[in-house]
Parts: C-alpha cells; structure tokens; sequence
C-alpha cells in the first residue's frame, strides 16, 4: 500500500536533501511566517511544512500538478483531509502507547504478544479508513486521492480482513504450538520450525503446549505440561514439577524458538503498517498545513489563486495582485498587491522610492515562486512563471561579528557561493547588493556580475539604488530588461504600488527626512 | 556523614547537651561575620583583577596599554599606537600581527570622517575609538602608547542592522529613526560613531541625508567619527578631518589597515576583491561557461 499523494509514483523522503541555501531563503524570504502559519502550532506540521516547501525546488512540472489537483480536493473537502491527518495520527499514538521497552524486544514470545495487540489496533484503524474513503470517494476529482482512495477500497476488502482475522486467531496458539525440528550434533533440535495448527503427523513432531497451559493430574496438583507426539498418534506426555523453575525456562525457550520467526514476520507487518499510517501523516500533513495556511488567508480577505508552472524553456512571469504572504501573515492584515507582466524578461530592476515597498516586492517574487513549486497555491489573484531549478538571493546582511572581513568582503563571498552553486535555469533575487562600497566602484561590480548572469538562462530581479548601475542597464534598451519603481505620489505618500518607470537618481529619502525630523 | 553514623551523633548530643547548644549559639552568633566593607571590597576588587587579566595577555603578546590622560574641558583627543581591543584578542590568540593606529583631533577639530579602500580597517578604526573612550570612562588603561581622551557624557553609536520583517520598517527609515534617537540624547559633551549610515538609498539622497545630519552634529560641537563613502563630507566645515585607509600604492590589493590623515580620494577598490572571488565579468564567464 502506497500513499503517493506527494509524487504519483513515489514516496515523499522526509530525508531527502534541503538546498545548499536553505536557510538564506529562510532569512531572506521570511519563510519562518509561513511555516508556522501552516504549522499552526503543531510541531510535526512545521517540520513537514519547511520540508516540503524547501525541497519543492526540485519537483518537475507533473508533480507539481499532480499536488494542485490534490490541493483542490483539500480545499473542497476540508473536515475530510483533517480527518485522515487525525486517524493517522490516532493509529501513531495507539502504536506508541503499546511500547514495550527494549529490554523486552529478545524475547519472541514478548514480541508476539504485543504485535498482536498493535496489529488488533490496526485493523480498527485501516477499517476506519476505508469506511472514510469509501464514504467519499465521490467528492474527490484528483488523480492522486481517486488512486488513493480506490487502493484502500480493493486492498483493505473484507476478505482481507477476514483472513488477517483469522490469522491472528491463530497466532494466539490457543491450543498449544506445533514445532518440528532436525536432531542435529549431539542429538540436540536444529531449525526448529513453527507448523500451522493442523495435525499433520510426520516426522518428528514436537508439540509444546503454549501460553503456560496447565492440567489437573491424578493426584490434584497443578502441573505444567508438555506432550511428545509420535507418528501413529501415541503420544508421549511428560510434566514438569511447578517447582521446576529451571524446567519452566528451559520450555519456554523452546517455545520461543519456535515462534520467533512467526514473532518477527508479525512484527514486521505491524512496522510496514505503521510506516504507511507515518507516510500518511507526512503527505497528508502537507495538504493540512496548506489547509492552515488557506484559512488564515482566507480570514485576512487575501486572494489567493493556483498558478500556471510553465515548463517550455521560455521565461515567464505574469502576475495579478502579487503580495507577500509573510508579511500579510505578520501584520495580521491585508496588504498592497502587485500587476507585473516581465514574460521574456530576463533582467527586472527595481529603483525608487525608500520605504515604497520594494524590500517586500522582492520577497513577494521569491515567496511565490516557492509556494509554486511544491504544488501550493500562491498569494495573487493570477500567476504564471517559469519553473526554476534553484532559487537564489542575495539579501544585504549586517556586519559580521568575528570581525573577519568588511561588509563588501562578505556580500562578495556569498556570491561567489552562489556562482558556486548556480544552476543553469535559475531564479537570483539581489536586494540592494554590493552597495557597501562607493557608488561607482558599487555599480562597476554589480554590472559586471550581471552581466555574466545574462549570458546564462537566468533570471535575475535587482532592487538597487546604485543609479550608475541602473542607469547603465537602462540606457542599453533591451527588450529583456524591465524596469520597474516604488510609486510615489506627489504628495510623499508611498502607495507600496510598484510600477514601470525609469530609474532615478533619488530615492525619496528627504521624505522619510522630513517626516522622521518634523518635530524638531 | 553516613544516616548510621548521624543517629550515633544525635545520641551524643542527647548526652552532652551544654558542648552542643554552646556550639549552636556559636554559629548563630557569627553567622554574619563578613564586615561588609569586606565583601564589597571582594565584589568590587573583581572588576579591576578581571580587567587586568584579560590585558595581561595582550600585553605579553607585546600590546601596549597606557592611562590615558581625562579632560572634561578641551576637546583636544589623541591616542598613539592604539588598536581595537576586541580584534586584537582574537589576533592575538592566532598569532597573527595586529594593526596599530593613531589619531588626534585638536583646537576646532571635532570630527574624524573615515573613508577609503573596503577592507582596509575603516570600521575597525570606529569601532577601537568608541572603546578607547567607554574603557577611559571606567578608567581602565587603554590601547595605546599615550592617550588623552575626552570624558563624555553619552557615548552613542551607529552601525547598520539587517531588515526585520517585524518593526514593519525599511532599512532607511529604520535608519533615520535610529538616528533621529541618538541625536535627540547627544549633547555637546557626547561621544558619537556613525558607521556608513543611509548605504540603503541613492548616492544623491544619502548625500542629501548626510549633509543635513552633519549640520546637526556640527552644531552640536560634539567628537564623532564617521565612516562613509561620501567624500563630500570631508571637507564640509573646518571641523571636519579626513582620514583614509590605504593600500600599498604599486598592488592596491593589499589593505594595510593603517588609517592616516589625508584627502579623500574616491577610491575604494573594491574590484579587487571581486577579483579575489573571481567575480569579474571575464572570470564570471568562464565560471559559468564550465
């Protein structure tokens, strides 16, 4: 049985490798936001959520709408998906609850008494999910939930479950164990074999009366028992004295002998059962956090819409109503959405206004094109893009405290770990770099920089207010290059709207001057 | 004591009652023996064995420490073979040689505006002359040959923090308020470090921005260093000195991190440590071609 609501043909590998920049894009983006918003205070979500979003770079077109598909259903049926995020975690719990210790796994008999109990508990909650799959099959559209749902129905069938019924039945050994085995060097048992309860009579058969039966002899006492069978049915029977505590040990471990393949099969079952409820819990978890995530959204009157991945080598990005979600989830609060349409564009550099929203535009690119990738749906009331293989940014960071290298130093060391790294097809997201310097020097290696990018099929998003290094860019008039500035109204109002425009050599910042120093 | 041998205790203090309750009201009695000039002496004393410890390894290293000489008068400051405190601990502790600089404001000089080479040592300076002053105002001896140094009532600093989604700020704004903060504490007899304020907007406006603040600082008449990329503001006003990092003339490549007085001259040469990383548009190529 196979959950494949993540991957159509493969499981979700929680161990799977996090990209080399995770927690730059952690930082950059202010991923942490959304991670607890899909989280919403559930641990495990958190873990699942980060996972699945940082590694969501890596997922090929298919996949990602494959999990669209799924998504939808998730949205449509939410009681239902929680549901089964719970039962998986209910069967987890169970499980766990019924642990036994280490110092008890060596003995067979230990072993088998307690998969039994977990694997009585599994039954009730397979049928529990089959009832809800069966219930509901109808409500969901998805490749991925059909294919889900349609596997419990055929699998967990009850015949299934008759047979595991009476398997378990007989596990119990209710009438004792038969065990035969080969007399081996020193006339002593090898390979002792567990037989299934019926009295096949050859060979030598050794049956060991389980479960510490006992019997009344002739004289009244309690005895403890154990009876040879011999092949025409005349059985040797021999008794153990109730004192005979080494006796009693010998016997058991005979029994555990027998039983301990039979012991280990069960246990296996109960662990492959277990590790299907777990990749349930993960893969579900993902489609809850996003369930999570959708609600607060929803309660703050913020848009969201599922994008189109495009995949054809052409770059793309068109977008309605951009926002960043982070910050939306931060302030509790609606905030200024964005129109861009740089389909073709390879070069995108924003100028303007200080305080305009340019910071938050950049993150809003870089949150988006994430949420895209892992199947999310994004914050925008429409978006298209083109999948990249990596995402990068290079935020401006504060001085570093082992007081090892300057700032620029240090801005140029993340860069070349990011050249480093680079993949051919990739998204760079610079905000205000190498401007820890001064201007001219600043601009000569920005453009040089991006200048090589341009040579590869990057694209590259540049908040800068080094104007040389914009103007530069500007003057060439290419058609892959957009040039785009936080608006400013006349009166100094910043409408966070950003907005086509030529890069100039203010940024407004008398503005936040005046305002800031007003009262003195 | 094992509980055996304090019940056989017990039974000889139920014998020898007078010995025992002598002992008691001894202990009671003495319980707060500590004069407490003692115990303030012994709190107090640590501060000044806690410092020199921690300047005795600098000094077998070969680091000099001087007392420095405290006006609270004239605001004529200097101090001869000094370093940054904190980089030369941990120099120190590598082996590695440590930079030494000097400086001094005198008559109507006031402010020191540190430009030049990145990675030369310009924030490094700011930093060491912000301790050369917090350490003389608890009156330790500080880094240095000779020092005379200004005793100040608010020693206030400026150094660039990162963007934080939370105060819902833009670094320039954040910027200016942190600024605006500062400047609403200082008074003539502060001590004040600006190190490369308003990076986060267009040459112009941080032109602008700087200008208007040093007029404020101007006529506040107070000792600043100040380290910026805008060389317009070395030669302002008479109060103003420039200082530069520098390089070795024939291989700019090479920071010495001596900071000495002279004209700003523009340069940063900051593309040689692009080319350290190999980031220049012909390595770049080659890099991303492979």
């Amino acid at each position: 049985m196979n959950v494949f609501l993540l991957y159509k043909d493969k499981d979700f590998d929680p161990a799977q490798q996090l990209p080399w920049n995770e927690q730059d894009l952690i930082k950059d983006l202010e991923l942490t936001a959304l991670f607890n918003s899909m989280a919403d205070d559930d641990e495990f979500l958190l873990n699942v959520a980060s996972r699945t979003i940082l590694t969501g770079l890596d997922c090929n077109l298919e996949t990602i709408l494959y999990r669209q598909e799924i998504l939808r259903d998730c949205i449509d049926n939410p009681i239902i998906i929680r549901d089964l995020y719970s039962l998986a975690i209910e069967a987890i719990e169970n499980e766990r609850k019924n642990y036994w210790g280490m110092f008890n796994s060596k003995w067979p008999s230990y072993v088998l008494h307690r998969s039994l109990d977990v694997m009585k508990m599994f039954i009730v909650m397979l049928k529990k999910l089959r009832e809800l799959s069966a219930g509901n099959y109808d409500k969901f559209r998805s490749e991925g939930f059909r294919r889900f749902f349609k596997m419990l129905t055929e699998e967990l069938s009850d015949e299934y479950f008759n047979e595991i019924r009476l398997h378990l039945e007989s596990l119990k050994f209710r009438d004792g164990i038969l065990v035969s085995t080969r007399i081996a060097d020193g006339n002593k048992g090898s390979g002792y074999l567990l037989h299934k309860p019926q009295p096949h009579k050859q060979g030598w058969l050794l049956k060991i009366l389980g479960d510490y039966l006992y019997r009344q002899n002739l004289d009244g006492k309690l005895l403890w028992l154990s009876r040879f069978i011999k092949k025409d049915d005349g059985s040797y029977t021999f008794y153990l004295s109730p004192r005979d505590d080494s006796g009693i040990r010998a016997l058991s471990q005979l029994k555990d002998e027998g039983i301990n393949s039979v012991a280990n099969t069960l246990a296996q079952s109960c662990d492959h059962i277990l590790g299907f409820f777990k990749m349930l819990k993960t893969e579900i978890g993902f489609y809850v956090g996003a369930l999570n995530l959708h609600k607060q959204l929803s309660g703050l009157g913020e848009p969201v819409c599922f994008p189109v991945p495009v995949d054809n080598g052409r770059l793309t990005y068109t977008s309605e109503e951009l926002y960043d979600a982070c910050l939306a989830l931060t302030k509790k609060k609606q905030v200024v959405g964005n129109d861009i349409n740089a389909d073709q564009k390879k070069l995108v550099i924003i100028t303007g206004a200080n305080q305009g929203g340019k910071s938050t535009f950049l993150r809003s690119i870089g949150l988006s094109q994430m949420m895209m990738q892992c199947g999310m749906f994004v914050p925008a009331v429409s978006y298209s893009a083109n999948i990249s293989d990596s995402l990068l940014t290079h935020f401006r960071r504060e001085e570093d405290t082992t007081m090892t290298s300057g700032k620029l130093d240090e801005e140029l060391d993340r860069m070349n770990n990011i050249i480093n790294n680079i993949k051919n097809n990739s998204l760079i997201l610079f905000n205000e770099s190498f401007s820890a310097t001064n201007e001219r020097e600043g601009s000569e290696i920005a453009g040089q920089i991006v200048s090589a990018l341009l040579g590869r099929n990057i694209k590259i998003f540049f908040v800068t207010h080094l104007y040389e290094f914009a103007y530069g860019f500007f003057s060439r008039k290419k058609d892959f290059y957009l040039f785009l500035q936080a608006e400013r109204e006349a009166d100094t109002t910043r409408t966070f709207k950003i907005t086509e425009g030529e890069p100039q050599q203010t940024s407004f910042g008398g503005d936040l001057y005046s305002r800031i120093f007003s009262s003195d | 004591m094992n509980h055996v041998e304090a019940k056989i205790l017990d039974g000889v203090a139920f014998l020898y009652p007078e010995i025992f309750s002598d002992l008691d009201s001894y202990c009671e009695k003495y319980k707060f023996y500590i004069d407490d000039a003692i115990s303030v002496f012994d709190r107090e004393i640590q501060f000044y064995i806690s410092y020199l410890d921690f300047i005795s390894n600098l000094k077998e290293a070969g680091m000099n420490f001087c007392f420095p000489e405290i006006n609270d008068k004239s605001k004529d400051i200097y101090c001869y073979d000094s370093f940054d405190i904190a980089l030369a601990n941990r120099l120190c502790s590598e082996k590695a040689p440590v930079i030494l600089n000097d400086f001094y404001l005198k008559e109507k000089e006031r402010i020191i505006i540190v430009s030049g080479p990145n990675q030369g040592g310009k924030t490094t300076f700011a930093r060491m002359l912000g301790q050369l002053h917090y350490l003389s105002g608890l009156g330790c001896p500080v880094p240095g040959t000779s020092a005379q140094l200004f005793l100040f009532d608010n020693l206030l600093t400026h150094f660039e923090k990162e963007e934080d989604i939370k105060n819902l700020r833009g670094k320039l704004q954040d910027d200016l308020v942190r600024i605006h903060d500062i400047l609403q504490k200082a008074t003539e007899n502060s001590v004040l470090i600006l190190n490369e304020i308003f990076a986060s907007t267009t040459l112009q406006d941080q032109i602008y921005l700087s200008k208007h603040i040093m007029r404020k600082i101007l006529k506040l008449d107070l000792i600043c260093v100040w380290v910026t990329f805008i060389d317009e503001l070395a030669v302002m006003n008479e109060k103003n000195v420039s200082m530069v990092s520098t390089v070795i003339p024939e291989n700019p490549a090479v920071r010495t991190c001596k900071i000495i007085r002279g004209p700003a001259n523009g340069l940063a040469y900051a593309i040689s440590i692009a080319e350290k990383y190999n980031l220049t548009y012909n390595r770049l190529q080659e890099r991303l071609n492979k």
